[in-house]
């Protein structure tokens, strides 16, 4: 991981698109090999974010709707790309969650206005985002 | 970002599929099937003479016997399989669709899954289809019961905008039901049935309970008329949904044929603008205007009305990003076709002539990398007036006129002067308005707060007037009523 290449969001697609970006790259992360305290955490929270990715998955292909099928418009999706050069590992891993936690919980009001399912799931993740960067500081 | 990947580049020469086999076309013809984005040309589509025709005709009614004796809880875990087949193919059945329509991958996303979930309505065959019995209901010691029998054979003749959701309106229920089944595709848009019928093919149907077969309005005109052919479903415009309604009703047919539309979304002053303005632009300029339910009059009522709503639509339809449906990204793909663009801009060029303002002209739009493609911009009209062309006629694409009123009761004679009466919608906090508008608009489907009103496939798929002709809609109970006929069996013993 280097660059942040996270893509714009524009539409639905887009944004379910940019949310399986992040946990794309949490569960790239957390399949890392680390060593002490780190190791059991990085095993259940990749088992978290893999679930997560099939949770958005599903929503891609069972929460859409031609009713709600509006353009994203003025959403600034750069500036929720996590840095990706972190050495170690666990500081890169709470940059990650910090970032995602930040930008599901942004992303929730905007999703409670188009498709309240996909809103609990982002409040959902958000708090969860959260709790992994507060455990991972432990 | 990337484009995702096209399930093929070229899709060659298309077949029938006719009492469970893929046949070479009975075709003196074959016209092209192209990508609008690209204008390459993707498959080459046969125009099957009527000969070939009667061969599926009498492949449906040979299978027909056989499938009607089959339990319907049968008949359904056929119907279950062909979801899961479905489930499976989900994404490339969208991918095909935004390569050969036009659509963005969002539409083909939510076409497809409208497409799975009327076969998963049509799975519940063994409740919608129970007759209903009384004892004693003739007289005491006679009984009488109803019973609710397949026909038969029936045909579709499907539009070019929903290649995969509009024949899933039709057939599932027809063979749920236990009759069998011909679907006609639109020849611009083949790829996409062909695709699903070899995923049919897999679902375990016996032969001829379902065919496949492609070719032009001589096709068409064939299954009107043929004698083996109980009901025809179709969709298009109204002017061809006339003709089959009363072309199939001289054969003595059941006909079910939707037709055209010019939707309006009014907008009240108390409307919650900011979410007007988001899914009002989805309505006009989703599917690139080409859908039935699309917004074509934008009427704001009043002058507060206006000020709050249009300043604001026409700056963020300046923001609507128009290319190829393969990026997640594309707000609009292109309309099916160059004859369709030309059509599109010649009324373009009408609102100019008869003196509507042209406030944003997609006309002259170019698409990087796509510059052969049919792409039309966002397009706004403003002054324009209820007597003008493109406040009246049918135009889809992605063209909006903006029809001031000044009062909600002004509004509803407008839409209720009109021959279209397939949707319309109303932006507004107010109950008392709200209830209005849906008790006095003579129109199918009524949106508040909604720009497409698009129902469910547990809901009929209604419109009045022209936009409809016929009385049995599809999908849900309309379309197990339009399959079926009742048999009264009055019951005395000795």
């Amino acid at each position: 991981m280097a660059k942040c290449e996270f893509s714009g969001v524009s539409s639905f697609g887009s944004l379910i698109r940019f949310m399986t970006d992040f946990e794309e790259t949490a569960v790239e992360l957390y399949q890392k090999q680390v060593s002490g305290a780190a190791a059991e955490k990085f095993s259940v929270f990749l088992e978290k974010h893999k679930r997560r990715l099939d949770e958005l998955e599903l929503a891609r292909r069972e929460k859409l709707r031609e009713e709600i099928l509006e353009p994203v418009m003025d959403f600034d999706s750069k500036k929720y790309c996590p840095k990706l050069d972190i050495s170690d590992p666990v500081k890169q891993a709470i940059e990650i969650e910090e970032k995602a936690a930040k930008f599901y919980a942004d992303v929730t009001p905007r999703w409670k206005t188009i498709q309240g399912e996909i809103a609990r799931i982002c409040e959902r993740f958000a708090k969860q985002s959260l709790d992994f960067a507060a455990k991972l500081k432990a | 970002m990337a484009l995702l990947p096209e399930y093929k580049k070229n899709y060659g020469k298309l077949k029938n599929y006719i009492n469970g086999e893929w046949v070479e076309a009975d075709a003196d013809r074959y016209d092209d099937v192209t990508n609008p984005a690209t204008m390459e040309v993707i498959a080459k589509v046969p125009m099957t003479s009527k000969k070939q025709i009667n061969e599926a005709v009498d492949a449906a009614n040979d299978a027909w016997i056989a499938w009607r004796e089959t339990p319907p809880v049968t008949r359904a875990r056929v119907l279950f399989k062909m979801k899961e087949i479905l489930e499976q193919n989900y994404e490339t059945i969208a991918r095909i669709m935004v390569q050969e329509q036009g659509k963005t991958i969002d539409e083909a996303r939510g076409e497809a899954r409208r497409t799975i979930e009327n076969c998963e309505v049509a799975t519940s065959v063994t409740t919608l289809q129970m007759g209903y019995n009384l004892e004693d209901g003739a007289a005491a010691g006679i009984d009488e019961d109803a019973i609710i029998s397949p026909l038969g054979a029936f045909a579709a003749i499907c539009p070019f905008n929903f290649p995969a959701m509009i024949p899933f309106w039709f057939w599932p229920y027809a063979v749920a039901t236990g009759n069998t089944y011909i679907v006609k595709p639109s020849r611009q848009v083949p790829i996409t049935m062909q695709y699903i019928t070899e995923l049919i093919d897999k679902a375990g149907f016996p032969p001829g309970v379902f065919n496949m077969v492609n070719g032009s309005h001589e096709l068409a005109d064939a299954l009107m008329a043929h004698p083996g052919i109980k009901g025809i479903s179709f969709v298009g415009s109204s002017p061809i949904a006339k003709h089959v309604y009363e072309t199939s009703a001289h054969y003595g047919k059941r006909v079910q044929a939707q037709g055209g539309a010019k939707n309006s979304l009014v907008v009240m002053e108390d409307a919650a603008m900011d979410k007007t303005l988001s899914n009002s632009l989805a309505s006009f300029y989703g599917c690139a205007g080409q859908r039935c339910l699309a917004g074509s009059n934008l009427v704001p009522i009043g002058k507060k009305a206006h000020d709050a709503i249009v300043p604001k639509f026409i700056e963020a339809s300046k923001k609507i990003k128009v290319g190829y449906g393969l990026n997640e990204e594309t707000n609009m793909g292109p309309v099916v076709s160059q004859a369709a663009k030309k059509k599109i801009l010649g009324y373009i060029q009408k609102g100019v002539d008869e003196g509507a303002k042209l406030v944003l002209d997609g006309r002259d739009i170019k698409v990087k990398g796509y510059e052969k493609g049919a792409f039309i911009g966002p397009t706004i009209f403003e002054n324009v007036t209820p007597d003008m062309t493109i406040a009246k006629e049918e135009i889809f694409g992605p063209v909006v006129s903006v029809v001031e009123h000044e009062t909600l009761d002004d509004v509803i004679e407008m839409i209720n002067k009109s021959p279209f009466g397939n949707a319309a919608s109303i932006y507004t906090q107010n109950g008392a308005s709200a209830r209005k508008f849906r008790y006095e608009v003579q129109a199918g489907n009524i949106g508040i707060n909604i720009g497409i009103v698009a129902a469910m496939a547990y809901f009929p798929f209604g419109g009045y007037k022209d936009s409809f002709f016929g009385n049995l809609h599809g999908q849900g109970i309309d379309a197990i009523n339009f399959f079926t006929d009742r048999k009264v069996v009055i019951t005395r013993w000795f």
